[in-house]
């Protein structure tokens, strides 16, 4: 079921209405069987792999604590670390099998050919890859991980923790939820709260004009470019990759604030995931500001754990490298991910490393490095390079990547720059030209909002405006994605693109 | 704090009541208005308990009765809410909605209707056909628009039936579906008229189409949804002490000579006569009828559809064999 669904647009109401009819202490019930509802609503079948994740990663949390003693009591015989690794291997081994399996054989494969070697016949399997199972297992794993470093106590009832994993909000894209912020807020009472709900109900709304408005836009005119790139010139190509940067933003961004949104309207708060990233001077910044629930979760569960930043350098810039390529192979079983990452991570560790030397050169040509212009400046390096990166993210394969940029340089397409007929056409891009204008238009206003996000609160600020002039907003948005949003016939409702991940 | 609550709700009541307010203004201007929409609409702007005769069925019932003609020699009022390609699912409907207004003494359904594309949910058409779609949002809300499109549509379908700014909510790009829709409203219902016959005449090129076209024996099926709408019909009018009639307007004789017209006229005959109800099939009449290739419209597309001249002809007929004219009912 897709947020952007009409069959979402029924099941969102009654389950909030009902969930605020029953009484308190069987709320998480309800959420549990909705959770499982909307899950299977892609696939039955997938059901039994998130209560197999469910219930292997919840006993080992009780078995890991267990491990530990009591005070005054006994411990388990085995060891937490064999606990933790049972944990791991099963829930990663159902991640491997599912989506990195047909991956990893094909590369054993070409490997083994490479090398001379007559292959075996390796099995395939035609398997789907189940919708949202790299966040699930995610999420999980942070929990028993929690639970081994003591920093949590494990939970003991097992359909409490089982809406944890499966909270249907964030189940299939994030943001990944850590336990301790999450599973309290699920033993705590919630109450209707109509403040809470209009923030709720608002945040959704700019996720559907994020993601119906002009995400969705964009995405017809990248989809068209990026299939069909040899007819487009280099400069054309660039335009799409520079737009798929915000496609990517709007969608993931959109899908995260509907979740945000819609947990908020049951009383529940989830972690942003999402700061402007677009705003940031450096691609560490632009990180810290993009998807901050996996970043952080990479960060504490991979990151820190490999050494982090305090065993010296080169042990550091190894642990940038080990941590961004496996994030790239996260998104997905490709080599484009893993470039995609890798590159991400290079862009880091080059920048930290020259970084004495830019700032001595800044000194030595007496550049002011405080000013709006030279920020400025940075900010647009900073998108360059991670639009870059964007490429390999959204080509059909690493050698798509490199064929595409291989044409887009032959065929520049500098002549179009100067001809302003031809720089104006852009539905030869695959886009009505109105519907261009309303992208750009659509763009403007994001970017002022998350200009303005930086510097005010402005949940606050709108609350203390006239009623009127609220109202107004609230309608504006509304009508803008009723009016602007693309759906309805002649449209599938289309999938987050993370959800793919 | 119980003020501060009601205060809420109804600060919530009007927010959702100007949405709804802006919502129907919006389709007003984005949703492309037709002449199935303008027919309810001037439906509904009849006075209550006027009409005496009502048509339904497919775009052969407005163009084969006409309502002015039946006026003038029995003085009753007539009225069809036909639509095109209606089949005899949306006619049963279109009469529990047109009953919510009007009780005539008679309803005479067009048979092509009860042969029609079986566009009902999982029928051969697709879900989403834009006659279906006029029709029903031509309704007012109610509970038989409700059940008309739960009846009709898929449930995967049935907010897209209601809903239709989902529909349409794309032509804010195109300024001149804004301005019909404009012209639309400003024209209102004056001069429409439900009696909307063919204006052209058969040429000779398709007259000569149809003697070449390949002849077709194949037997001629109705559907199972179909024949349950038809005796729903007839019972609602039963039940509501109509009378209730169905009459074949005329096809073009070369075209009737090309398929296995038989097996659908005892198809109809069976149905009929399950029902008690009597059947008038102007196929069966043409002399008596006068009708001729210049009575028809000028396309080869198996509608067959009467002009004005054929139109007249047909009313003749009618009003005699249902001796409306006679006994002045």
């Amino acid at each position: 079921m897709l947020f952007n669904s009409i069959h979402f647009l029924f099941f969102f109401p009654i389950v909030v209405l009902a969930y605020f009819i029953i009484p308190q202490k069987f709320r998480y019930l309800w959420l549990l069987l909705a959770s499982y509802y909307f899950y299977m609503s892609w696939n039955p079948k997938y059901m039994l792999l998130i209560a197999a994740s469910t219930v292997v990663t919840w006993g080992s949390g009780l078995l890991i604590a267990g491990c530990a003693g009591k005070p005054g009591g006994k411990a388990f015989p085995i060891s937490k670390k064999w606990c933790m690794a049972g944990c791991f291997g099963f829930n990663l081994g159902i991640l491997f099998f599912f989506k990195y399996y047909g991956f990893a054989s094909a590369n054993v494969k070409a490997l083994l050919r490479w090398g001379g070697v007559e292959t075996l016949g390796m099995p395939v399997f035609d398997v789907v890859l189940p919708v949202g199972i790299s966040f699930y297992t995610f999420q999980a794993l942070g929990y028993v991980t929690d639970v081994y470093r003591k920093e949590i106590l494990p939970e003991k009832n097992l359909l409490r923790y089982a809406l944890f994993i499966s909270f249907f909000p964030q189940l299939v894209a994030g943001p990944i939820e850590r336990s301790k912020n999450l599973m309290q807020q699920m033993k705590e009472p919630h109450y209707f709260d109509p403040d809470r709900v209009k923030d709720g109900l608002l945040l959704m709304g700019w996720g559907f004009f994020e993601k119906l408005v002009i995400a969705d836009r964009i995405a017809i005119l990248v989809t068209d470019v990026y299939s069909h790139y040899t007819d487009y010139t280099g400069l054309q190509i660039g335009v799409a990759t520079i737009l798929f940067a915000f496609q990517i933003y709007c969608d993931f961004s959109g899908y995260s604030d509907i979740a945000i949104g819609a947990a908020r309207i049951m009383g529940f708060n989830l972690m942003k995931n999402f700061k402007s990233p677009y705003f940031a001077t450096t691609v560490s910044g632009f990180w810290r500001n993009w998807h901050i629930s996996l970043t952080t979760w990479f960060r504490d569960y991979v990151y820190i754990p490999l050494g982090g930043n305090r065993c010296g350098k080169w042990k550091k810039y190894r642990n940038i490298m080990v941590t961004f390529l496996v994030s790239g192979l996260w998104h997905g079983a490709s080599w484009n991910y893993v470039v995609w990452g890798g590159l991400n991570g290079l862009y880091q560790v080059v920048g930290d490393f020259t970084m004495p030397f830019r700032k001595k050169a800044a000194e030595l040509l007496k550049v002011r490095t405080g000013c709006w212009s030279y920020r400025f400046f940075q900010g647009v390096v900073t998108f360059a390079l991670v639009d870059f990166a964007w490429l390999f993210f959204r080509a059909n394969g690493f050698m798509a990547a490199v064929r595409m940029m291989r044409h887009g340089l032959g065929k520049l397409g500098v002549s179009s720059m100067i001809d302003p007929q031809r720089l104006m056409g852009v539905n030869t891009l695959g886009m009505e030209e109105k519907d261009f204008y309303v992208m750009l238009l659509g763009l403007a206003m994001l970017m002022a909002v998350d200009h303005y996000k930086r510097k005010v609160d402005i949940k606050k600020a709108l609350a203390k405006q006239n009623l009127a002039f609220r109202w107004l907003v609230y309608y504006g948005v509304i009508f803008t994605v009723l009016i602007f949003g693309i759906y309805g016939p002649g449209y599938d409702a289309s999938s987050f693109i993370y959800f793919q991940f | 704090m119980h003020m501060k609550l009601v205060k809420r709700l109804l600060s919530g009541g009007v927010f959702l009541f100007i949405l709804a307010m802006g919502i129907q203004f919006l389709s007003l201007f984005l949703y492309p208005m037709n002449d199935i929409v303008r027919n309810w609409q001037s439906f509904y702007h009849l006075d209550k308990y006027s009409v005496d005769l009502l048509f339904v069925g497919s775009s052969h019932a407005y163009s084969s009765f006409d309502t002015a003609k039946i006026r003038e020699y029995t003085g009753k009022e007539a009225y069809i809410l036909a639509s095109n390609s209606q089949n005899v699912v949306q006619s049963y409907f279109n009469v529990k909605e047109a009953l919510k207004y009007q009780k005539p003494e008679a309803i005479i359904l067009e048979a092509f209707s009860i042969n029609n594309n079986d566009n009902w949910q999982g029928g051969e058409n697709d879900d989403k056909d834009w006659k279906k779609e006029s029709n029903i949002d031509g309704m007012r809300l109610g509970a038989v628009k409700v059940e008309a499109i739960c009846s009709q549509y898929r449930p995967e379908n049935w907010a897209y039936a209601f809903f239709r700014i989902g529909r349409s909510h794309g032509n804010w790009a195109d300024t001149s579906q804004v301005y019909s829709n404009y012209a639309f409203f400003r024209k209102g219902i004056k001069g429409f008229s439900p009696f909307r016959p063919s204006k052209s005449t058969m040429s000779e090129e398709t007259a000569q189409k149809y003697e070449e076209a390949e002849k077709r024996d194949g037997d001629i099926a109705i559907s199972e949804t179909n024949i349950a709408y038809f005796h729903k019909l007839a019972g609602l009018c039963r039940s509501e002490g109509i009378e209730f009639y169905v009459v074949m307007a005329p096809m073009y004789k070369t075209y009737i000579d090309s398929i296995n017209y038989e097996s659908w006229l005892n198809r109809l005959l069976d149905l009929t006569k399950s029902e008690d109800i009597a059947y008038l099939d102007c196929n069966l009449h043409y002399d008596e009828i006068g009708l001729t290739a210049s009575d028809f419209e000028d396309a080869y597309n198996g509608y067959h559809h009467l002009n004005v001249s054929g139109s007249s002809k047909v009313t003749d007929f009618l009003l005699k064999e249902l001796c409306l004219v006679q006994e002045g009912r």
